[in-house]
């Protein structure tokens, strides 16, 4: 089946929420982070709701853990479902990480370690989840600032793996890649030619911060140069691929995010073929 | 080495700024344990901002920040949702030195965390005065009402919410002296707007008789014995009406 392409997105942000009712932007598709509309009532899901009603959405979760040593959280997955019943997403999307151990919550996403017992945890973890949820999911890249000394699969292998044993779909955070590219000295490109192409749903754009010697994922700034440069490379290997922008910072108004995702469209505009 | 072993070794690396870099991490793991770290302090501290943001202001950005990593060291977040992860600082301030020598900072808190309980609670449609009026007096006894979702009602022994209100509107804050008595407080939200009001002793005994799933007839016994209320039934009348105003009456059944 061919993957869906939603166009180019932008993640909904409280801050923009009278802005997106008032004018209607052009933006194709709205990626929601699920945790934060996993409340009762009141303006979180009313602003969800009038939005939905006009746009695509996509929900992206940052509390799965699906790497964490610890038991599923079946209370959280069922809240997560209920959302999705509510609000009828494209797709759902998570992490490739772990953010907590022995019942706590760092708020992080952390990398694994690339080795087989991981990878087998994470394959199982993967299935179950898509079972409860009944669809496939997406599972996300992270940025990284450790590795590990055991690890036996580089990043892109592992996530390769995961994906095709567990039978999910990659969210493919070009941003991110460039960060742990240059964090821990490996060739973008290298991991972009060795995800398939079929199983990538989405991208992500983000901006980051440069330290020189370290590059840190903050969000808080327009996506950089280089990373525009791979996302082209990624637009070729990859084809039209549902793209959004992040933006979880020093958030700017919405205008300015409607100029950055018009960037994007227009990067990527010839290499897709996509009409004006 | 197992991934249980070292996902709890990272973690408590990540928690406790004292402890040894895991000797598992590869290449400069102090410098990306430093980041972790420091990512984690940050992220929670601004979450515990956004649920508190006038004790923030109260208390200054470095006291705050002082509260904030004392609280997250005796409470680390067990919590899905950063939302919840402030749930336990009324607690924490009432029972912690040197905080609990300030009782009004945990009263504080505790207003800032009923106001955001009552922002994202249960929606449920109020009720109109043409649905009141439908209802046949002779079961009017037996009528059970059914308060909004975000209905609190809190007992304050400081001017928390007087000092709030300042803080929001900029204006000079009133003494924060102990009151003579514990006034309570109504907090609700009306459509997507929270609201609070102080109570004077017979609303609050009619509403928490509400509460308590008493019937009409026993709501108003109630306002009997409270001998300010000598008109009961016109008491109780202006406070219906005020009450279906203001949206806190959702349901009603004979």
């Amino acid at each position: 089946m061919a993957r869906p392409f939603l166009g180019f997105g932008l993640g909904l942000r409280k801050e923009h929420y009278e802005a997106v009712l008032s004018a209607r932007p052009k933006v194709d598709f709205f990626e929601i982070i699920t945790e934060n509309y996993l409340v009762s009532g009141g303006k979180p899901l009313y602003y969800l709701d009038q939005i939905r009603a006009d746009y695509p959405m996509v929900m992206h979760g940052v509390s799965l853990s699906v790497g964490s040593s610890d038991p599923l959280d079946w209370e959280y997955l069922t809240k997560v479902k209920q959302l999705i019943e509510r609000i009828e997403p494209v797709w759902v999307s998570d992490h490739l990480c772990w953010t907590g151990i022995g019942g706590f919550n760092l708020h992080d996403l952390l990398p694994l370690p690339y080795t087989e017992e991981a990878l087998s945890h994470v394959v199982g973890r993967v299935i179950q989840v898509q079972e409860f949820l009944g669809r496939r999911i997406l599972l996300e890249n992270v940025s990284s600032y450790v590795r590990y000394s055991c690890s036996e699969l580089t990043e892109w292998d592992f996530l390769r793996e995961v994906a095709e044993q567990a039978d999910c779909l990659i969210l493919l955070d070009i941003n991110n890649v460039y960060v742990s590219a240059r964090n821990h000295d490996f060739d973008p490109l290298c991991y972009l030619s060795a995800i398939p192409p079929e199983r990538v749903s989405q991208f992500h754009l983000a901006g980051h911060t440069d330290l020189g010697d370290f590059v840190i994922d903050t969000h808080d700034y327009p996506v950089r140069d280089e990373v525009w440069a791979l996302f082209q490379a990624a637009a070729h290997r990859f084809g039209p691929v549902s793209t959004m922008i992040e933006r979880d910072d020093n958030i700017p108004p919405l205008s300015e995010l409607l100029c950055e995702l018009e960037q994007a469209r227009q990067l990527v505009k010839p290499i897709w073929s996509l009409a004006a | 080495m197992k991934l249980t072993e070292i996902q709890h070794r990272l973690q408590a690396a990540i928690l406790d700024q004292a402890q040894n870099v895991p000797p598992f991490l590869a290449g400069d793991g102090a410098k990306g344990l430093a980041v972790y770290r420091e990512a984690y302090r940050l992220r929670l501290l601004e979450a515990l901002v956004a649920d508190y943001p006038v004790l923030y202001r109260w208390l200054g950005e470095e006291t705050f920040a002082e509260l904030a990593l004392a609280y997250l060291a005796a409470f680390p977040s067990c919590e899905r949702s950063l939302r919840w992860i402030g749930k336990h600082l009324a607690e924490f301030l009432q029972s912690t030195d040197p905080w609990r020598a300030r009782p009004e900072l945990s009263e504080m808190a505790l207003f800032e965390w009923t106001l955001g309980l009552a922002f994202d609670c249960a929606d449920s449609d109020p009720l109109f005065s043409e649905n009141l009026a439908q209802i046949p007096s002779q079961q009017w006894p037996k009528l059970k009402f059914k308060l909004h979702p975000s209905v609190y009602i809190l007992a304050l022994r400081y001017p928390v919410p007087q000092i709030w209100r300042a803080m929001q509107d900029a204006m000079p804050l009133p003494d924060c002296q102990k009151l003579q008595s514990t006034v309570s407080w109504l907090i609700w939200r009306k459509e997507l707007r929270v609201f609070f009001r102080s109570l004077a002793k017979p609303e609050r005994l009619a509403l928490e008789a509400i509460q308590a799933s008493k019937v009409f007839s026993e709501v108003c016994a109630g306002l009997a014995e409270w001998d300010c209320a000598a008109d009961v039934a016109g008491y109780m009348a202006y406070l219906l009406r005020r009450w279906l105003e203001e949206g806190l009456i959702v349901a009603v059944a004979a």
